[in-house]
């Protein structure tokens, strides 16, 4: 008797214990109050050192600005006219890319644009965003319709497409992250418009998505894509400005473009 | 009263006072280890809530593996910002099985791997010794199943809360200044963000810290998909400092391939119950 009631009090005791070893969630909260750091679009919004990346809306378009080093501003003085309007000018900068567009991409958005000012150092005038394939790659995309030197690098897959009364390369690339996902490796998928003296100042540009990533679905190895849930823009990047590039401006450009 | 009834409660009555009062001296529990009761899914955003099928018991690291602890197992630390108290980083698939075999026979558990380094072309055949004592990565389904609440669930995005800045340290919040905006590596740089000392934020609804946000942690299984097949990616959960919070929730599937090393990319331990 007394040996069965020895094991049922361990049997117990052992209940006891398991039972008491989980922590109240109640008493160990540490919550720490964060201030949340807010932007609002003025007229004129300078770029500064500290504070490189902003978001918000103006004219209804989700719009974004990133510098490293140098000087940029981002100017919607044009806005209250053409709700898509804006311009960025900036010098010396080791990486400038901002644009206006839409916080969340479409595969099947028409982006219909006018440059009316694009002067200086550039790398790449046209659209970009991210989406994911099915795959689970991750994907960094770029429609190159202006460039000035070599653009977005990529190895060319050979698989020219026209789109717009545009012909254009396609061109992928492996990066290295970080990326949104965190670091890990991402692809890059370019278009590459083949003749970018084509677009003219002041004249009604379209890029139709739609046909840009069927093609990179086709291509790319990576299956469709499918996730589409982050920024899609159109602007403007210049960066590591060569000085063999050099024509006349310096390091220093300027768009002033309107999108809808 | 009877002898043995005296004895009966006095044996009860030591045993429920010593367990209860100082609840964190538990003889069964590893130290800094929490017990997770098995049982279905109770967390609605899981993707496995509502199938039928039961986590087992375990228990499972509160906190995500320390440098101070790697460094009291292993030679080297890879850490890309280094600290004590920091989650260890820069590691491998591999690594981490391979601090779990050295940790167990340090403390006299059966190794849970047998890694065989002759046989296979990605690294070492990996055979698993599913009823060893030793130390050992979590499952997705277990880790899903702890940083979702257990049998605690309140059913919350992220692991202990909804607001991720309140038990997750993010890109947004490591660095100098809270940043805002699209996410950008660059500021982040800018903002020197990086990885924090584990357990500051608030832990959910079991206790475990960090399970959101500060390192990605590894899995164990492969991840395969319909399009991704066995071999190349291991399963990883959480999110890390540097992704965007979509990455972070509870349900998300994360994996990297299996021998890459990531500044955002650590692990948190478990053993089984028995």
């Amino acid at each position: 008797m007394m040996k069965k009631l020895k094991m049922f009090t361990f049997l117990l005791g052992g209940i006891l214990l398991v039972n008491c070893s989980t922590e109240d969630p109640d008493t160990a909260s540490n919550l720490e109050e964060l201030d949340v750091l807010k932007f609002s679009a003025t007229q004129a919004f300078f770029v500064g050192d500290n504070r490189t990346d902003a978001t918000t809306l103006n004219g209804g378009y989700w719009w974004t600005i990133y510098k490293e080093g140098g000087w940029g501003k981002l100017n919607f003085s044009g806005a209250q006219t053409y709700p898509g309007n804006f311009e960025i000018e900036y010098k010396n900068n080791q990486d400038i890319v901002g644009g206006k567009g839409w916080e969340y991409g479409q595969w099947n958005r028409v982006i219909n644009y006018n440059i009316g000012t694009l002067e200086g150092s550039y790398k790449f005038v046209g659209a970009y965003g991210w989406a994911k394939a099915t795959s689970g790659e991750l994907i960094e995309y770029y429609i190159v319709d202006k460039k000035k030197g070599n653009g977005i690098p990529g190895v060319n897959k050979n698989q020219d497409f026209t789109v717009n009364n545009k012909n254009y390369r396609f061109l992928v690339q492996d990066r290295d992250g970080p990326s949104v996902e965190g670091d890990k490796k991402f692809k890059q998928f370019i278009s590459e418009n083949k003749n970018p003296n084509s677009i003219a100042l002041n004249v009604d540009q379209r890029i139709s998505f739609q046909k840009h990533a069927e093609h990179w679905g086709t291509y790319g190895n990576e299956g469709s894509l499918n996730n589409w849930g982050w920024y899609q823009v159109f602007g403007i990047e210049s960066f590591n400005y060569n000085a063999s590039q050099n024509d006349g401006n310096g390091n220093w450009g300027k768009i002033n473009a309107t999108i809808w | 009263m009877k002898k043995s009834t005296v004895y009966f409660l006095f044996i009860s009555t030591l045993l429920l006072n010593s367990s209860c009062a100082e609840k964190k001296v538990e003889p069964l529990t590893p130290a800094n280890f929490i017990f997770v009761e098995g049982g279905m899914m109770k967390n609605k955003n899981s993707q496995l809530y509502g199938i039928k099928g039961k986590v087992l018991d375990f228990y499972m690291g509160k906190y995500e593996i320390t440098q101070k602890e790697w460094n009291e197992i292993m030679p080297k630390n890879p850490s890309n910002t280094i600290g004590d108290s920091l989650p260890v980083e820069m590691v491998t698939w591999y690594d981490c099985i391979r601090y779990c075999n050295k940790r167990s026979k340090k403390e006299g558990l059966i190794p849970y791997y047998d890694i065989d380094t002759t046989k296979d072309t990605l690294e070492g055949d990996i055979r698993i010794n599913r009823k060893a004592s030793g130390y050992r990565l979590p499952t997705e389904v277990e880790w899903e199943y702890a940083a979702g609440g257990g049998q605690l669930s309140k059913s919350f995005t992220y692991s202990g809360s909804d607001v991720i800045d309140s038990v997750a340290w993010t890109w947004k919040n490591t660095g100098d200044t809270i940043l805002s905006g699209n996410w950008n590596y660059r500021s982040m740089q800018h903002n020197h963000c990086s990885t924090k000392p584990v357990g500051l934020k608030k832990p959910n609804e079991l206790g475990f810290y960090d399970m959101t946000g500060n390192v990605m942690e590894w899995c164990e299984e492969w991840h395969v998909t319909e399009h991704i097949s066995k071999g190349t990616y291991r399963t990883q959960r959480g999110g890390g400092w540097i992704n965007i919070d979509d990455y972070a929730k509870v349900a998300h599937r994360g994996y990297n391939e299996a021998k890459r090393k990531a500044m955002d990319q650590g692990f948190r331990i478990c053993r089984n119950k028995d």
